[in-house]
């Protein structure tokens, strides 16, 4: 499994709640569509992106970097992480995250790292490479090194199978 | 090293009889609540997946109370559907109209018991700690993978330990303690944590008042609160008593505090985060538009008598609307044939049959425009429970009930030692 990942990063501050990263009017608990949630992340975040589809996800951001408690709001839903991963989103580091949100990026197949002093080091734009076994973080526009924590071999077999449901259909599978 | 009592909770449902915190461990899952906002999303995800059956249906509650009676058509398809998949995978445990309630409430009367590992699609599933289990709250992915393997991944919590000592003083609850625990430690410290809650207070509460601790925990950040069970939890469980567990003497804390209990007076969460946690006096005088007495927090037998204790022979305030949703339908029996029930409506209150009615802002009892409400609900974030221009305070039972009467955030106490006018 390739555990490189290189990408433009998007900025955001402490305490992100689920609700900022997409409006709860944007989902439906009838269903999960990845694609229709996409159009609105970020959207009262960004400045000009509420009401406008897409707008977030045209600006071609792969990475999030965040401060402490990213995707609080205690919410038991699984909706704004897949709607980060339809805006094109393949990797959030942050200071510290908030329980749901990491458990939830994981159980989607989204890597998350907790990476002290990220938020610091990076400036909107910045192009990054994590290496998402070992947590080597390098900020390719400004040479700085940051080590955040490597996502542990379990953590890493979900991502690679694209997440929990996925990774559990692979085990039902290997065991006929 | 010794354990912690979450390390042993969880270890004594793993294949090598233990765990230790940072661990990522797999582990059987003895109770599952599934409620109907996220129960439609899971069983989408499970027959995406092509299973057919559910590796143990009776471990499975599959319960509607966020919107119940119906009342929207896409509720009632929704009942419809839970309905259908009972039925498909032999789900005999769900919600029955007339036995009806809060998901959680059910959870605890009879369901889970002391040592069990319990989880629930919804946060506040972290309630059922305070039986001497080992829960938390889980998503839609999690779910299914009970659902179709028995199992779920955890990663082992690093704990916080909170011993508390001292007897609450009269009007002051379990409700003022557990905000007040969500204050001890900075809130970074909360995060990702299991919060263990001992001492010689918690030794003298009530199982309902350890349920509200280990409920409103939930709003820390952590991932669950851990109770030591005792001959209390056992009882009110009706499971056979076992040998207590704690944790080791040389067990390792991330942090560790004493709280005097004593000295506490009723708080109040002010707008608009639970964690905006103040004396109740510091917003003395403040007019109510509306008291809700209900919820998964606080909607038991206790907190319908605390209210009680403070509406009999009074009446609620001219301008002010009081509703009473007793957490499930057995509470709401159980106070009709006590009297409570003719207490609670002669003084004035619109009694709402068993659900989470408005607390999450899905059912009846919302709250409007510039209006104020005092609750004993357990969120307070901007429209949860209405508009987006109200005010929402979290309180106990009693200071519900004083605010009700007064119509005005009041002292509990004040109207507690002269008794009814």
């Amino acid at each position: 499994m390739n555990t490189k990942i290189e990408g433009k990063c998007y900025l955001c501050g402490d305490a992100v709640t689920v609700y900022q990263i997409i409006p709860e009017k944007r989902w439906t608990m009838n269903r999960m569509d990845a694609a229709e949630m996409s159009r609105w992340v970020f959207e009262t975040m960004e400045p000009g992106a509420e009401d406008v589809p897409g707008l977030f996800r045209s600006l071609g951001y792969e990475i999030v970097v965040a401060g402490r408690d990213f995707g609080c709001g205690s919410k038991s839903v699984e909706h704004p992480v897949a709607a980060l991963q339809g805006a094109g989103i393949r990797l959030v580091l942050a200071d510290s995250f908030s329980r749901y949100s990491y458990r939830n990026a994981l159980n989607l197949g989204l890597p998350v790292l907790t990476c002290p002093g990220i938020l610091e080091a990076v400036r909107r734009d910045d192009v990054l490479s994590v290496d998402i076994r070992t947590g080597a973080v390098r900020n390719l526009t400004t040479g700085r090194t940051l080590q955040a924590e490597g996502l542990s071999d379990f953590a890493l077999s979900l991502i690679s199978a694209g997440g929990l449901l996925p990774y559990l259909e692979k085990e039902a599978n290997s065991h006929e | 090293m010794g354990s912690t009592l979450a390390e042993k909770l969880i270890g004594s449902h793993t294949g090598t009889g233990s765990a230790r915190a940072g661990e990522i461990v797999s582990v059987p899952v003895d109770r599952l609540l599934i409620n109907d906002y996220v129960g439609a999303i899971v069983f989408s995800k499970l027959e995406a997946l092509g299973y057919r059956k559910v590796a143990h249906p009776d471990r499975v509650f599959l319960n509607i109370d966020h919107n119940l009676p119906s009342f929207t058509v896409e509720a009632a398809d929704k009942l419809v559907l839970f309905r259908e998949k009972a039925e498909k995978y032999g789900l005999t445990h769900n919600t029955r109209i007339g036995s009806h309630g809060i998901g959680h409430q059910l959870m605890c009367e009879g369901f889970v018991r002391p040592y069990e590992l319990a989880v629930g699609t919804d946060s506040h599933a972290t309630m059922y700690a305070g039986l001497g289990a080992f829960s938390c709250g889980i998503t839609a992915s999690d779910a299914v993978s009970i659902l179709a393997s028995g199992e779920m991944w955890l990663r082992v919590p690093q704990s916080l330990r909170i011993r508390v000592s001292g007897a609450l003083r009269p009007g002051v609850t379990a409700k003022d303690l557990a905000l007040a625990l969500l204050g001890v430690f900075p809130e970074e410290a909360y995060i990702y944590r299991a919060v263990e809650i001992v001492g010689p207070t918690i030794d003298e509460m009530s199982v309902e008042g350890r349920l509200v601790i280990a409920n409103l925990m939930a709003e820390s950040g952590a991932k669950c609160a851990v109770f030591e069970a005792d001959e209390k939890s056992f009882a009110y469980t009706h499971a056979p008593a076992q040998p207590r567990l704690c944790s080791d003497p040389d067990a390792k804390f991330a942090a560790e505090a004493e709280f005097d209990a004593s000295a506490l007076e009723p708080m109040l969460a002010c707008p608009d985060a639970v964690k905006n946690v103040h004396p109740l006096r510091q917003s003395l005088g403040l007019p109510v538009d509306q008291v809700f007495i209900g919820s998964c927090t606080n909607g038991r037998l206790e907190d319908l008598q605390q209210a009680a204790e403070i509406l009999k022979g009074r009446h609620v305030a001219e301008g002010t609307r009081l509703l009473v949703t007793p957490a499930s339908q057995s509470i709401a029996l159980e106070a009709v044939r006590s009297g409570l029930m003719q207490t609670l409506m002669e003084a004035g209150a619109m009694i709402l049959t068993s659900s989470c009615a408005s607390c999450a802002g899905h059912g009846p009892g919302l709250i409007g425009r510039g209006e104020r409400c005092l609750s004993t609900t357990n969120r307070n974030f901007k429209g949860r429970m209405g508009s987006t221009e109200a005010e929402v305070y979290l309180g106990s039972a009693y200071a519900a009930a004083a605010a009700a009467v007064t119509g005005v955030i009041t002292m509990p106490e004040d109207l507690l030692k002269g008794g009814a006018e």
